[in-house]
């Protein structure tokens, strides 16, 4: 039977409003989740592709983010002599205001030794991923909200670094990551030989015996394995982010919910005397459920449809409006918006379900 | 051996409580015979509707016995009343009632495809049905391009449709001029005869009481031409 849907397509402005209500909160809803999830990528992709088997931090430093202290660069001696550590590796992270024509921004900058084997940047859209002195490496998403590409020049803490490489997957959201020379780095951060993190190779299998005997064996460090730190860096980002998300991901769902609720109410009201006859002929309670479902259901479905138009297009506006945040549609969050537009539909058609159910059909016999 | 009847009323009394309880049905005992077109009349207020909706299981008497069609409705809870009406009853309301986003062959179909008809078989069979009720070219259109006498004759088919035991006429002609009004109790009356279905037809219409088999009157919630057999009951 196709009354629920016949229903919905009787009104159309209400239908409008419905649809376009539960638009929005899918809009926002998933919107919100895709840009954690591109958060997160920007924040741990470097740490995930990162060579290193441990890594070691002054005592207190349990993310790369919000690493409390420094050690000093001949930390890298003690950690070699530890049995089962084949390389260690200094970076040194700090946040350091750059400035493109009067343009201020802070970048989590990662300043890098030699090579940098461990260290370096993976995933290049352009450029080197290892900068010389006076380069810089710069994620893409400063590069497009600045306005500058490779060769370009940058005042990074009062002093000119030339754009050597561009990279993704170092987007923090709130900040980017960028690259430089640790050398350079320590110079202009004005402090002598120090690191942030040791990024420390080990033999097979021996990370977590590594990083014990590290611990029990050099004063004042924390040494974490790879999935531990990563763990780390996630519930870093997970405390920042997740609590807001949720509240205005639970906004946004109540507010799809009320809509519906509104709507499939005001048209069982509407209808009362359709759902009497439907009593009184002795129709189920499933298939009266299911005649608001339908409603709200078809509401949902254009509500659902509309609303990844509106992110399909903010998929392709994003980079250029807003280059820090990343969102990317794929069909998993597709499939989420619309069961979720489904579910809004589900509880708000309970109360007014629950309403065209408890009509008497003797209604169907008042003048 | 006496045939069951279709409709069997012993000593019913129905009382609306409230600050002032009203007595609706006041010791009713009517016996309605299948196949049989019985106008229940009287006055506004006189329990008239009521009567009908106890006999048709939507509402349960304060005391006394219901059975219809052999069965008896105290017995039933609201799912099996549903199914009950679902199969064995029609009904026609005084507004018509018909569902106005649906075509006239829909609002006929829709008393099936709630039995679980398939909705292709449904449509065949109401269209099948309105063309016996002379509105085999109406079939496509909504209730709000068809005149009164039109929509109750689709009312008339969705309470026809599927051969149903016993139906149940709330004043249909109330809304309609004579001429058409006695047309659609005469269709009534025909579905008695060719089918062996069962009408009870609340009405004060004097109109239509020529074309009934028999007549009882209420009067404040009692029966005040009970036939004899009714009295021994």
């Amino acid at each position: 039977m196709t009354l629920g849907l016949r229903y919905a397509l009787r009104e159309p402005v209400r239908f409008a409003l419905t649809a376009g209500g539960l638009a929005c909160a899918v809009t926002l809803t998933v919107f919100l989740a895709g840009v954690y999830r591109g958060a997160v990528h920007g924040s741990l992709d470097y740490i995930a592709q990162a060579d290193a088997d441990v890594w070691v931090g002054s005592r207190g430093s349990w993310n790369l983010m919000r690493a409390s202290g420094v050690l000093r660069g001949s930390v890298r001696q003690r950690i070699l002599a530890v049995d089962g550590v084949r390389a260690a590796e200094p970076i040194l992270a700090a946040l350091v205001p750059a400035e493109v024509r009067g343009e201020r921004r802070t970048l989590l900058v990662i300043g890098l030794d030699g090579n940098a084997p461990a260290a370096r940047p993976r995933t290049l859209v352009t450029g080197v991923a290892v900068p010389r002195e006076e380069e810089i490496i710069i994620d893409r998403a400063f590069a497009r909200r600045m306005h500058v590409w490779l060769g370009d020049e940058i005042e990074l803490a009062g002093h000119t670094a030339r754009i050597a490489g561009i990279s993704t997957g170092t987007n923090l959201l709130v900040t980017q990551y960028a690259f430089a020379s640790r050398k350079q780095l320590l110079r202009r951060v004005g402090v002598a030989d120090r690191a942030t993190f040791f990024l420390v190779k080990t033999e097979p299998d021996q990370a977590t015996a590594v990083a014990a005997a590290l611990e029990s064996s050099i004063p004042g460090i924390a040494a974490f394995d790879h999935a531990t730190f990563l763990a780390n860096n996630r519930q870093e980002i997970e405390a920042g982010f997740l609590p807001v998300l949720w509240a205005v991901a639970a906004l946004g769902l109540a507010v799809g919910v009320v809509v519906v609720a509104l709507m499939s109410y005001t048209a069982v009201l509407e209808k009362r005397g359709d759902f009497a006859v439907l009593s009184a002929l002795g129709a189920r309670h499933a298939t009266r459920f299911g005649v608001v479902l339908q409603q709200a259901l078809t509401a949902a479905l254009v509500g659902g449809v509309i609303g990844l138009a509106v992110l399909l297009g903010l998929q392709h506006a994003l980079p250029a409006l807003v280059p820090e945040v990343e969102f990317r549609l794929d069909p998993g969050i597709a499939a989420a918006a619309l069961a979720g537009a489904a579910g809004m539909a589900t509880l708000g058609a309970l109360l007014p379900a629950r309403l065209a159910l408890r009509l008497s059909p003797m209604e169907a016999f008042r003048r | 051996m006496t045939a069951l009847p279709a409709v069997h009323l012993r000593h019913v009394r129905k009382v609306f409580p409230g600050p002032t309880p009203v007595r609706a049905l006041d010791d009713v005992t009517l016996r309605v015979e299948r196949g049989t077109l019985t106008v229940v009349a009287g006055p506004s207020g006189s329990g008239k509707t009521t009567l009908l909706t106890v006999a048709g299981g939507l509402e349960h008497p304060t005391t006394g016995e219901v059975q219809v069609c052999g069965i008896d409705l105290r017995a039933l809870d609201e799912r099996r009343l549903s199914a009950f009406r679902r199969a064995r009853l029609g009904f026609v309301f005084q507004d018509f009632r018909l569902i106005d986003v649906l075509t006239a062959t829909e609002n006929v179909a829709l008393a099936l495809e709630l039995r679980g008809m398939r909705r292709a078989a449904a449509r065949a069979e109401a269209r099948s049905m309105l063309r016996r009720l002379g509105l085999a070219d109406r079939g496509d259109h909504r209730p709000v391009k068809l005149s009164g006498g039109e929509k109750q004759r689709v009312a008339l088919a969705r309470a026809l449709v599927g051969n149903p035991d016993l139906v149940l006429a709330d004043e249909p002609t109330a809304n309609l001029d004579g001429e058409t009004g006695r047309e659609i109790v005469t269709l009534l009356r025909a579905a008695t005869r060719e089918n062996g279905t069962t009408v009870l037809l609340v009405s004060h219409d004097a109109r239509v009481r020529s074309l009934a088999d028999r007549m009882v009157h209420l009067l404040d919630g009692r029966l005040t031409t009970p036939s004899a057999e009714e009295e021994a009951a």
